[in-house]
């Protein structure tokens, strides 16, 4: 075992556990702070996976924007700790069963070779030729979200 | 460059014409010195026009007036200045200032003044039109024009019955003959594509020669209606009822001209079939004779006039028939004067005998005048002299034009037109002297007839007519007498000058002025070449004078009883009818046209086309009913139809939406799985979807 | 086993953890987290692939992955606004809350 299968391994691991503990730790505040070093976990996988303008985009919204938002509105929610779930029953089964479907599927094919790195230059250019009418209409949705979201939290005015 | 501005000639008048329509009260005179300065712009405009004509020979300029284009044709008026239109400019716009300035004084007083002012300088303006346009459309324009001036003038006192019928009868009449040559242009404009009267005059007589008799009669109907040939002259007369003015410019010495002068126009197109100038001859003589006839009976003096003008027309027409051109045009010329002449006096006379008489009518008629000649010296010798001239006296202007003509009927040989016409210069003589020594002869029998006929006392307030009067009076009657000096002198070269104008369509005249055209006589012989022409119109016309001297001033010729029985109560009886022609106008337009013509139409609108209006508005309703049946069944039953079912299946989509958020997950990841087992067990059918998911995104 | 295969099955397990925290929990904003931990097990197994792939292909997959970012941040954004309604009109900020499908 290489250094860096050792170190995917572990960050994978701290992922898996985090994402665990983000969904079930009783403090919604927990929570929250959990799915953040997820969320900076997974930018450092796409790292290794030589995606490194994804990564830090991921880091920059994900972690820094949605992990924000989060904290700010738990802050506008009362705390009134969470009553007793009551639905564990269907969703664990439903898991088990997507679960058992992966493996068996995954048993019949075979996984790709070869490494690829997507330079940041290629994608940029990519991006603003090809897909730049996508990026047009993503940032028109995104002032409309903005709009709608104002909006929605009270904003009449 | 004068003659750049001859635009100017006829547009003056007529923007002066509306000026004074609008602000003419607030002026002195009411609009008059807008008259007379229209007039005496076209006149002075005229003469520097001619002078600068003449002297560098620009016969033949014309200008062209665009006014509505449409891709390849358009519409235009043109002008041309040429030896025609020179001479009638002028002769126009003098005598128009002459009678501008005269009706200062004899329409003083009279209300709604520059409605008179206003419309008679829009007479001037389009009798200009008239005789200076070269396309038939702007000649047609004036003539229309002149035509509805006439129709106000004369009924310039609308408020007299007399007067407003005069007027409609005027203008119905001349529309008859308007009718006829409308059709002969519209045929020429079919025929040849264009209206320039220049054109026409070279490509009409290339015509089949029958079309072209038709052609030129139907213009020549035209003429006969404007310038009151038999049989559309009943109107002349009743067109009296007008001031006397517009009698002296309009129906003396211009507007009944227009006819003479469309001939004189269209001659080549009139000359070049031997039918045509057959036609134009006869109507001519004869209306010249039965004209005079009716004046021997007529005691109205204006009415006299009218005869006569009529009966002189008849002369000129009679000499254009026969090829006498320059005649025709040269009696045109001396006839404006002292007709204009003889009318102004008229005027005076019965100016004056309205503050005497009061009654319109009556202070027309002779018998109650009578020894005016001692209070009214200068009338009654400029009449002297315009009276003179119409009998064709030497040495004045109307011997020498009235010899001509007679001369040109002798060339041409037709014996009924000869003798017609020198038959009527007896008569001419004999009915103008009787007017002038009933009026200003003997005693005035005004008081006497006035107390006999019980009317209201009498002033005895006779007196001379103001200076405005009486000085286009004089000026008119030198005028004629100068003529008469000058006439003899430029025969030769007036007929030089007139054979300008024919030249271009290769008629020539003659020694005479005489145009060398084909006239064949239709009764030839009996004509005494034996005596020169002078000798005979002289003849004639003296005894004339003689039998009126010997009847009405020396009063040794009793006419009174010559008419009282036997023959000569007969004829009287007839002429004093007009030969009926007034009862024949009635009969036609009360009974044939009002009563049959208003029925037909009143049966064909009601039943025609009401009927089809009728049966339209049924025909729409019965559509109307059709479509409101579709409409309500099918497309509202198809409306209705989706709308139930789309009731029925949103009732039953109904029963997914449960609310709980839980259950929708749930339903999500089940059919992701449900998906995915798809994929799993059956990768043969699904995959190309999913590979073709794959590629779309 | 290579680091493919090993990412694929974390990713698996990562989004088995999402999906169990989707279905199970109640609160608002833990449903809200779960679906952002299933969104990036989506994408970490895209890379992951796009990771072993001829470029273009990777190139196309990291735009994917670029959108879907943006896409679930807007996403979240939506989801804390209409939670903010639901606890100013219901108290409280529990998801079965609104059950029912008419105005309150």
């Amino acid at each position: 075992m290489d250094l860096y299968l050792v170190s995917l391994l572990t960050i994978l691991a701290i992922a898996a556990i985090s994402a665990f503990l983000a969904v079930e730790s009783r403090e919604l505040m927990h929570g929250v702070f959990f799915l953040g070093v997820f969320l900076v976990t997974m930018g450092a996988i796409y790292f290794l996976l030589g995606a490194e303008f994804i990564g830090v985009v991921q880091i920059l919204l994900y972690a820094g924007g949605v992990v924000v938002l989060l904290i700010f509105a738990l802050m506008l929610l009362p705390r009134r700790g969470e009553r007793e779930v009551i639905y564990r029953g269907p969703g664990t089964g439903i898991v088990m069963i997507f679960l058992v479907l992966f493996f068996l599927m995954l048993g019949k094919s075979s996984p790709p070779s070869g490494a690829v790195r997507v330079p940041t230059s290629l994608l940029a250019e990519t991006v603003l030729s090809q897909y730049l009418l996508l990026i047009l209409l993503l940032s028109l949705l995104i002032i409309v979200i903005l709009v709608a979201a104002s909006y929605l939290v009270g904003g009449e005015r | 460059m004068f003659i750049e501005y001859a635009w100017l000639v006829l547009l003056v008048p007529i923007f002066l014409s509306l000026l004074t329509l609008l602000i003419g009260k607030r002026t002195p005179q009411e609009g008059g010195y807008f008259g007379v300065v229209g007039a005496f712009f076209s006149l002075i405009l005229s003469i520097l026009i001619a002078l600068e004509t003449i002297t560098n020979n620009l016969y033949g300029y014309k200008s062209v007036f665009k006014w509505l284009t449409i891709g390849n044709n358009s519409l235009y008026f043109s002008i041309i200045i040429d030896q025609l239109s020179l001479i009638m400019m002028l002769i126009v716009s003098f005598i128009a200032t002459l009678i501008m300035v005269y009706s200062f004084g004899y329409m003083h007083g009279e209300e709604g003044l520059p409605r008179y002012y206003s419309e008679m300088l829009l007479f001037v303006g389009s009798m200009l039109i008239l005789v200076m346009a070269a396309d038939f459309l702007f000649l047609f324009v004036g003539w229309e024009l002149v035509g509805i001036c006439s129709y106000l003038l004369i009924g310039f006192w609308y408020k007299r019955p007399p007067a407003a019928s005069a007027a409609k009868k005027a203008f119905l009449t001349t529309r008859m003959g308007d009718i006829f040559m409308l059709a002969g242009i519209a045929y020429l404009y079919y025929k040849f594509g264009t209206l320039d009267i220049l054109e026409l005059n070279h490509l009409a007589p290339s015509l089949d020669i029958k079309i072209l008799t038709l052609i030129g009669i139907f213009l020549f109907i035209g003429a006969m209606g404007k310038s009151a040939q038999f049989p559309l002259m009943a109107w002349l007369w009743d067109a009296m009822e007008g001031p006397t003015t517009v009698s002296a410019i309009l129906h003396s010495s211009t507007m009944v001209k227009a006819g003479v002068y469309l001939v004189l126009r269209a001659y080549p197109i009139i000359s070049a079939s031997p039918q045509s100038l057959l036609f134009v001859a006869y109507i001519g003589s004869f209306t010249a004779f039965i004209a005079a006839t009716m004046a021997l009976v007529e005691w109205d003096i204006k009415r006299v006039l009218a005869y006569s003008t009529i009966s002189q027309i008849g002369y000129m027409m009679a000499a254009l028939g026969v090829g006498g051109y320059a005649p025709g045009y040269l009696h045109l010329i001396s006839h404006a004067f002292f007709k204009a002449l003889l009318f102004l006096c008229a005027g005076s006379v019965v100016h004056m005998m309205h503050e005497i008489v009061h009654d319109p009518w009556l202070s027309r008629d002779m018998r109650y005048m009578g020894g005016l000649y001692r209070p009214m010296k200068i009338t009654a010798l400029t009449m002297f002299i315009g009276a003179l001239a119409l009998a064709g006296i030497f040495p004045l202007s109307g011997f020498w034009s009235k010899d001509a003509v007679i001369e040109a009927a002798l060339e041409a040989g037709d014996a009924v037109v000869y003798w017609l016409l020198v038959v009527t210069a007896f008569l001419t003589a004999f009915y103008i002297m009787r007017l002038w020594f009933n009026t200003f002869w003997g005693e005035f029998r005004a008081p006497q007839m006035l107390k006999e006929h019980r009317h209201s006392e009498v002033k005895a307030h006779i007196h001379e007519s103001p200076r405005v009067m009486t000085v286009p009076l004089m000026i008119l009657a030198g005028v004629s007498v100068l003529l008469g000096f000058i006439m003899p002198l430029f025969k030769e070269s007036f007929a030089e000058f007139l054979g300008g104008y024919l030249e271009h369509y290769g008629i020539t005249l003659e020694h005479a002025g005489i145009a060398h055209i084909k006239f064949e006589p239709l009764v030839s012989g009996y004509i005494p070449e034996v005596f020169p022409v002078w000798g005979i119109s002289t003849i004639f016309a003296g005894l004339g004078i003689y039998v009126a001297y010997e009847a009405y001033a020396t009063k040794r010729l009793a006419i009174d009883k010559l008419v009282a029985s036997g023959v000569g109560k007969v004829l009287y009886k007839i002429l004093d009818a007009k030969y009926g022609l007034d009862h024949l106008y009635l009969l036609l337009s009360e009974k044939f046209a009002w009563k049959c013509l208003a029925r037909a139409a009143d049966w064909f609108d009601v039943k025609v086309v009401d009927g089809i209006v009728n049966g339209i508005a049924k025909a729409g309703v019965l559509v109307a009913k059709g479509a409101d049946m579709f409409d309500l069944g099918v497309i509202d039953g198809i409306v209705n139809g989706i709308g139930i079912s789309l009731k029925k299946l949103g009732g039953w989509l109904r029963k997914i939406e449960v609310g709980i958020i839980q259950i929708y997950i749930m339903l999500i990841v089940v059919g992701a799985i449900f998906l995915l087992l798809l994929g799993f067990f059956a990768p043969t059918y699904f995959s190309p979807i999913i590979r073709w998911l794959g590629i779309s995104l | 086993m290579n680091e493919t295969s090993i990412i694929l099955y974390s990713s698996i397990i990562m989004f088995a953890i999402g999906l169990y925290g989707l279905t199970t929990r109640r609160n608002a904003i833990r449903m809200l987290i779960s679906i952002e931990i299933l969104l990036n097990a989506a994408n970490l197994n895209i890379i992951n692939f796009a990771h072993r792939t001829a470029l273009t292909n990777a190139m196309q997959a990291q735009v994917l992955v670029l959108f879907s970012i943006a896409l679930a941040a807007i996403e979240a954004a939506i989801g804390i606004g209409i939670f903010i309604n639901l606890y100013r009109i219901y108290g409280e900020a529990e998801i079965d809350i609104a059950k029912k499908l008419r105005e309150v």
